[in-house]
């Protein structure tokens, strides 16, 4: 009986260390100079209590468009230090996925500041959704003290997360069917706002209203249903 | 007017009954927490190991003998470790660990776990598409998708509510955007993904 229990130890120890390599090892191949940088990193984040897994897409992500190992390695090393400032910018409590969403945020441009007060209306909720609706009016040019402004208008209303991510999918529907994103955001902020029952014009929806041309029926992306 | 035409009037009232009354914002709010207060969480969901009575009677001994295993393990470990016992205790992942597992527990919350989402592609030539994205790591392999007759690829895969980049690997090499989704520039990268917001129905 003895035997078998240091044989499973061995084992089991044996397969955590096979983990552990799979998992810090990084994919270029042929480049251990570049793999044991980033093994660096990956370890250091890890023991910093970082979430790893967006730092590990990263490595896949370059590594599947064929990026320089240089490239690679200079964006996985961004990525931990804005993991790093999201988890600050996102306390007490942040969850893995806040993080990463935080990360992905201030990759897009998002400041600090912005975060912080998206975690503050969002309260113990969970940021995803509400950040990544964030990162796209910002990346699409939507001015940030103005999608700030409108997605926490909008939680602060009571827009459930599949709310939250439809307007996204809407506004980029409407900015690709030739939206200014401005008045795609008033436009489909607006008309969840009807759906919340909350008055367009009173201080408690964007307050910053905007002249809302009309715009083409929003086209749902496919897989997706309208609210 | 014959008889099976439809009385005017009739068809007025049916459409009068038919309309609607006006919702209260309030009262659907208070069903959709209430909803999400009694939705079961996956940790609460029931796990089926397997079909027969003997298969998780099996799995137990197993995750006991591993358990053992891993206990004697980190025993064995100790007993040869050539490290000083103060790095041991300094580790910092180990002492972060019960932090950890409770924030994993708490992201499971209903808002967080995974949602089945579909992916659409249409490529008449492709001998294999799959998708690719933040959301499996990039790895080609985790999400091949099946050819309909039309042409049209498609495969439903779970992802965690969010916004997220990906793309669409055909043959295994060329790597595609999504026409019919936005793209976004990786700009340390410097390539360009599609992306897609997904939240919970």
């Amino acid at each position: 009986m003895m035997h078998k229990v240091i044989l499973g130890a061995l084992l089991v120890t044996a397969m955590a260390r096979v983990a552990s390599a799979q998992d810090t090892t990084a994919l270029i191949a042929g480049d251990r100079a570049a793999n044991a940088e980033l093994s660096k990193i990956i370890d250091g984040a890890r023991a910093n209590g970082l979430p790893v897994e967006p730092i590990l897409a990263k490595v896949n992500y370059g590594v599947l468009m064929k990026a320089p190992a240089a490239r690679i390695i200079a964006a996985v090393r961004g990525t931990a230090a804005r993991l790093e400032e999201a988890r600050a910018a996102l306390a007490p409590n942040p969850t893995n996925a806040d993080i990463a969403a935080g990360e992905n945020a201030l990759s897009s441009n998002v400041s600090v500041k912005s975060l912080k007060e998206i975690r503050g209306i969002a309260k113990n909720r969970p940021m995803a959704v509400p950040l990544g609706l964030l990162s796209q009016l910002v990346v699409s040019g939507v001015e940030e003290p103005k999608a700030t402004k409108i997605v926490a208008s909008l939680i602060r209303n009571g827009a459930s997360v599949q709310q939250l991510a439809e307007v996204g999918n809407d506004f980029s529907s409407l900015v690709l069917g030739g939206l200014k994103p401005d008045n795609a955001i008033d436009l489909r902020a607006n008309r969840l706002y009807a759906v919340l029952g909350v008055p367009t014009g009173s201080a408690s929806a964007a307050g910053d209203q905007h002249s809302l041309q009309a715009g083409p029926s929003s086209p749902t992306p496919p897989g997706k249903k309208k609210p | 007017m014959s008889n099976d035409a439809p009385d005017p009037i009739l068809g007025r009232a049916i459409d009068e009954l038919r309309r609607l009354p006006p919702v209260d914002p309030v009262a659907i709010r208070r069903i959709v927490d209430a909803a999400a207060e009694a939705r079961v969480t996956p940790a609460d969901e029931p796990v089926f190991v397997g079909a027969s009575a003997s298969r998780p009677i099996r799995i137990w001994r197993a995750v006991g003998l591993a358990a053992a295993a891993a206990i004697a393990g980190f025993i064995v470990r100790g007993a040869v470790a050539t490290k000083a016992p103060t790095q041991t205790v300094a580790e910092t992942p180990v002492a972060m660990a019960p932090d950890a597992a409770l924030r994993s527990v708490s992201s499971s919350s209903a808002e967080s776990s995974p949602i089945l989402q579909q992916f659409i592609f249409e490529n008449a030539h492709a001998h294999t598409v799959s998708v690719v994205g933040d959301f499996n790591k990039w790895d080609r392999s985790t999400a091949p998708m099946t050819r309909s007759d039309d042409a049209t690829w498609s495969v439903i895969i779970p992802i965690v509510p969010g916004r997220h980049i990906y793309g669409y690997m055909v043959d295994d090499s060329l790597f595609t955007l999504d026409p019919r989704a936005p793209k976004v520039r990786d700009v340390e990268l410097g390539t360009d993904g599609s992306v897609v917001m997904v939240g919970r129905p």
